[in-house]
């Protein structure tokens, strides 16, 4: 039974709203180029616009012919990429002016992304998730490239468009087999095939596996990780905010999806141990590279292949414990991120060139504010507490525990353990070494400090109140599973 | 009368993918990959679908290859002097391949289940064009008008990348 069309298009008014955003801005960058000053807080107000949309208008649950399920879930899901999108345009504005990059064609293509991503989150056919993930990967291939002068801004371009071409190829491939096994591209009808005891039948197992690999490549999980520290520092550092925390997101829900309803655990002993298996070979590798790294980007990526190790800890525990600690880990870890890159724009001299730890040292008196949104934020990414880190990895853990993961649990705090020394690296360097002798000359920007300081209080209000972001999460997933 | 226009469209397809890849004029290698398209559209409308057929001759016959046309031009490719790399090894490994893939296509033929084809979803209900239009329309009518979104994006990025003049 199909729904009427007023309530499908309300039901995709922010994604209509932010398309229409993104028009606009295209429109005033080819016409009124006096008005490019301006398009940053332009596209802000869409996000805004488009974030009342999501929050007033309500959550029909399945529509555009079931090809959509805009549920309490994709709720959640949308207004943190909304967020994360807010504060990408909010750094943006005046780091592109100061690279001499301000075109319109950046936000447009950042609200194209933020579209798809929001279409993932909502995707439940074969059809909308695949459209949904390259709506998000094709403009990300541009903005990583978007310093057209620079080299290694370039060669970032390159290779996420050579890694995202093969992992939508491998999504494809896979997505003609389920859809071959099991004759329908609703991944209802998908599930409840497989939950009926086609876990074996070779071409839905293969098929599934592709999916999942294709995934793998977005999450930045071990092995399809090899393109993150590249892609991480050569891009433009506010694209790298949004695209350490939206593509990873809109992957995780889609997994979730999945992963929900057939119970992955229980499905068979070769998933969880092909899903566990990345899982520890993400923290531990992730970890164990990011301790020798001298350039903090670089460091940052192999940061965020081992979250994605623990959040796949919680996709693969599943029930309402583990989808629940999947939303708050990604809550979490958008703050944490966007913070973290938010300052290391404050405290970095030429963006075309490798952000070295080095040139961090002794700025902790000199630039206090982004110094002290770096640390609080590599703080939460160690996972202490009071901040949300710590909250998120107590989620997770919590659910692993209490699913009979007690193992994994085990990996997850010991990998933490490590961790710790190589954000407290990067802190060290900024508080306990002196100024080098040629000191960088930093340019103080309001917006960007304003989007660090933003993240970073999020990061400890967070922590401070958990039980705000731990129930919304547990009534989300609730509400979905009733 | 059926069997005969198939035999005709495949040999007609066979002969011109041959000369696609043998003739060294890129010009004609083009031309010849068009032939091959029609004689595959053929193939397709004996199949019963005619919506196919008729994609393949606008899309691809049409534009995909007028695109390859341009590009060739464009590039002003000059004749090839003379095929292959001159390894024989090569030249071995490739026709090993090429038996290979040949043997897989004639034993896949084999095994298909006898009368698999013969139903065919549109061909009954007097076309697929009728369908896969209402499908366009109905179902799928949120996918239909994303995909424009993603070619909106696609062109800005593009443009943005291959722009020549820096500001």
């Amino acid at each position: 039974m199909p729904s009427p069309i007023h309530t499908d298009l309300l039901a995709v008014a922010p994604q209509v709203i932010l398309t229409l955003a993104a028009g606009l801005l295209l429109l005033i960058e080819a016409f009124l180029p006096g008005l490019r000053r301006a398009l940053s807080e332009l596209g802000m107000l869409a996000v805004a616009g488009a974030a009342w949309a999501r929050l007033a208008l309500p959550t029909p649950g399945l529509v555009w012919s079931g090809t959509l399920r805009v549920d309490e879930l994709a709720a959640f899901v949308d207004l943190y990429i909304l967020a994360a999108l807010f504060l990408t345009l909010w750094m943006a504005g005046p780091f592109l002016r100061r690279n001499d990059s301000e075109r319109g064609e950046f936000y447009v293509l950042a609200l194209f992304a933020a579209v798809g991503a929001m279409v993932m989150a909502s995707a439940v056919n074969l059809l909308t998730v695949f459209l949904g993930l390259e709506l998000l990967s094709i403009p990300l291939y541009v903005l990583n490239a978007f310093f057209r002068r620079s080299v290694i801004s370039l060669e970032a371009g390159l290779k996420y468009f050579v890694v995202g071409a093969f992992a939508s190829a491998f999504v494809l491939y896979g997505m003609a087999l389920l859809y071959g096994a099991t004759a329908s591209t609703d991944l209802a009808v998908i599930v409840a095939v497989i939950a009926a005891g086609a876990a074996l039948d070779p071409l839905v197992a293969i098929g599934l596996a592709m999916v999942v690999a294709g995934l793998a490549f977005k999450l930045a999980v071990v092995p399809a990780h090899a393109w993150a520290p590249d892609v991480y520092q050569g891009s433009p550092t506010p694209v790298t905010a949004f695209l350490s925390v939206v593509p990873k997101g809109a992957a995780l829900i889609v997994l979730l999806r999945l992963a929900e309803g057939m119970d992955l655990a229980r499905l068979s002993a070769g998933w969880v141990v092909a899903i566990a298996g990345m899982a520890v070979a993400s923290q531990t590798l992730g970890n164990l590279i990011a301790l020798v790294q001298r350039d903090v980007k670089r460091m940052l990526a192999y940061s965020g292949i081992a979250h994605m190790g623990y959040a796949l800890v919680a996709v693969l525990v599943g029930g309402p414990d583990g989808a629940s600690a999947v939303l708050v880990y990604l809550v979490a870890y958008t703050f944490m991120n966007m913070g973290a890159f938010a300052a290391l724009a404050l405290l970095s001299e030429r963006d075309d060139r490798p952000h070295l730890i080095r040139d961090l040292e002794g700025q902790g008196y000199h630039r206090q504010l982004a110094a002290l949104t770096l640390t609080t934020c590599l703080f939460s990414l160690a996972g202490m507490p009071p901040f949300v880190g710590f909250t998120a990895k107590f989620a997770v853990f919590r659910a692993a525990v209490n699913h009979g993961f007690v193992w994994l649990a085990v990996v997850g705090v010991a990998n933490s353990l490590l961790s710790a020394a190589y954000y407290l690296r990067v802190i060290y360097a900024l508080y306990m070494k002196p100024l080098p002798e040629r000191a960088p000359e930093l340019q103080p920007s309001l917006p960007i400090a304003a989007t660090a300081t933003v993240a970073a209080l999020g990061v400890l209000a967070l922590g401070l109140y958990p039980t705000a972001l731990l129930d919304a999460a547990a009534a989300v997933i609730t509400s979905i599973t009733r | 009368m059926v069997t005969w226009v198939f035999l005709a469209a495949a040999a007609v397809a066979v002969v011109f993918a041959c000369l696609a890849v043998v003739v060294r004029n890129p010009i004609l290698n083009v031309l010849s990959l068009v032939i091959v398209f029609f004689a595959m559209a053929a193939i397709f409308a004996l199949l019963g679908m005619d919506f196919l057929a008729a994609i393949q001759v606008i899309v691809y016959s049409g534009a995909i290859l007028v695109l390859f046309l341009f590009v060739v031009m464009l590039l002003n490719i000059p004749r090839l002097g003379r095929l292959g790399s001159g390894r024989p090894f090569q030249a071995l490994l490739g026709s090993l391949l090429a038996a290979f893939l040949g043997g897989l296509l004639l034993a896949a033929a084999a095994l298909l289940p006898a009368g698999l084809g013969a139903v065919l979803p549109g061909a009954a209900a007097g076309g697929t064009a009728v369908p896969i239009g209402r499908a366009l329309i109905s179902s799928h009518l949120f996918v239909f008008e994303f995909i424009t979104l993603l070619l909106a994006a696609a062109i800005v990025g593009a443009v943005y990348l291959g722009e020549r003049e820096l500001q």
